[in-house]
């Protein structure tokens, strides 16, 4: 399947793990030219990432490197932000309400992302905007993570808010839920459907990844 | 992006317009060997011959009523007679029918009040019945090869009923195939087998174009001021292509897609509105 994506500018977004490289290679591999920030601890090395311009800094740096991509490509076609997958945290054990304001920053900081490549995508009026959070933001498993099912609610409600405003204009806003430690090609592959051109009906959604585990019908 | 489904066996209910034939081209340009399905024989074999140009040998067609389990029976044993074991299915048989006049078949629309409780039995005839009898026929094939998709193309009321029409019918049927597609996704799982469910939103298609015509007629209204009235609604702003649907199709087909099951997935432009 031709995905479209040759020409294309992408910036992924993560502060740690498999997911955002594997994102990254893949849409590289689909002739996109690649901007990944990874979090200042992650493992990927400071260097090209098989076709993929690497930067530091994470989710903090995420819409200074839009910006900084926008400037040097003279375009964004793809944002895709890498929820990030810390230690499971009850509300009742946060130590004050900094914790949840540190918590929520996940959801400014991909506004702030996106917000930077809007004007690219409204400009030639065609944009994917992805986030990959977790199943456990719908599906509640055993483990206690209600301040990352909360973060994981409120990126699933601005990205249906951002629809109203951006799909007029050819940009689509979708979301992947994953399981914590699945496999990353897998997510790689549906955020590389979900950002081609081949998905420009899909707007609005959030996928499920995660071989039916969780229990709900929708 | 390589999908992996050079050599697969499909079944597509449904193939000879719209949708069904876009799928049915998507599947055989991908390198499946697909048979298509349908009531329909002058229409099939045109869609077929059109395929069949592009990609000589990787298109077959079974002239068959799809909502009867025995003539599923019958597309599924043609299909491993041609092809092998069938390993991906696509169920994609439509409900009521809105335009009786043109179809010449169905209750068209109707209220709770008004709609005869038979028309429940035909209506899940159509839309669960025919899901089920196909999966039900192809599962011991998928199973024995450990590995299968199947997939129904549903629409969006089965999570968000229309709010514009009477369209009871639909409204009861689709929410249950979803369930039915739920269980399935979860039980078939461990054998490498998926199940997905696709919401569709307003596509293009005859069958679509068909119904706004009716629509107009019921409002006094032009079809033009009916699909203004229905893109309005749409974020895109657009109606969607059939090759839009059969991309997704071809995805979840794939190997690619081996742990996406037991979802529904909208395919609207954004107007579903929940999370």
């Amino acid at each position: 399947m031709d995905l479209g994506l040759s020409g294309r500018t992408a910036v992924v977004v993560c502060e740690d793990g498999e997911t955002g490289p594997a994102c990254a290679t893949l849409l590289a591999g689909e002739g996109a030219s690649v901007h990944l920030v990874v979090g200042e601890h992650s493992g990927v090395s400071d260097r090209e990432l098989g076709g993929v311009r690497v930067l530091r800094g994470g989710l903090q740096a995420a819409g200074d490197t839009v910006t900084e991509a926008r400037a040097r490509d003279g375009r964004v076609d793809v944002v895709v932000v890498c929820q990030p997958t810390g230690p499971s945290r009850s509300v009742l054990e946060v130590e004050g309400a900094a914790e949840l304001f540190d918590a929520w920053e996940v959801v400014v900081r991909t506004v702030a992302a996106y917000q930077a490549a809007l004007p690219s995508m409204l400009e030639r009026r065609w944009g994917r905007l992805v986030c990959v959070t977790t199943t456990d933001t719908k599906w509640l498993s055993d483990r206690t993570d209600s301040v990352g099912a909360l973060v994981g609610m409120g990126l699933l409600g601005m990205h249906k808010a951002a629809v109203a405003d951006v799909a007029p204009h050819g940009v689509t806003a979708n979301a992947v839920l994953a399981e914590r430690d699945g496999p990353a090609d897998d997510v790689a592959a549906l955020v590389g459907f979900l950002a081609s051109d081949r998905a420009g009906y899909l707007d609005g959604v959030a996928v499920g990844l995660d071989g039916a585990i969780s229990p709900a019908v929708f | 992006m390589l999908l992996g489904l050079k050599g697969k066996v499909a079944v597509v209910s449904g193939a000879s317009r719209g949708i069904g034939r876009a799928i049915a081209t998507e599947l055989a340009r991908e390198g499946a060997n697909v048979v298509m399905a349908a009531r329909r024989p002058d229409d099939l074999r045109q869609a077929a011959a059109a395929i069949e140009a592009e990609r000589p040998g990787q298109v077959a067609t079974v002239t068959a009523d799809l909502t009867d389990p025995e003539e599923v029976g019958r597309v599924v044993d043609a299909a491993h007679q041609r092809f092998g074991p069938v390993q991906i299915a696509i169920s994609n048989v439509i409900g009521h029918v809105i335009d009786a006049g043109k179809e010449g078949e169905g209750p068209g629309a109707g209220t709770f009040v008004s709609m005869p409780p038979g028309e429940y039995r035909n209506e899940f005839a159509h839309l669960l019945v025919s899901a089920w009898a196909l999966a039900v026929r192809c599962i011991p094939d998928m199973k024995a090869g450990g590995w299968g998709r199947i997939m129904n193309i549903g629409s969006g009321v089965a999570r968000e009923p229309t709010k514009d029409l009477p369209h009871v019918l639909p409204n009861t049927v689709r929410p249950a195939v979803a369930g039915l597609y739920r269980s399935l996704a979860r039980e078939l799982a461990p054998d490498g087998i998926t199940v997905n469910n696709i919401l569709t939103g307003s596509i293009l298609t005859e069958r679509n174009r068909s119904y706004w015509q009716w629509l107009a007629g019921e409002r006094g209204q032009s079809v033009e001021e009916v699909t203004s009235g229905v893109t309005g609604g749409i974020p895109a702003r657009r109606m969607g292509e059939p090759e839009e649907m059969a991309a997704l199709v071809g995805f979840l087909a794939s190997e690619r897609a081996g742990r996406i099951t037991g979802q529904s997935i909208p395919v609207d432009g954004g107007t579903n509105r929940h999370l």
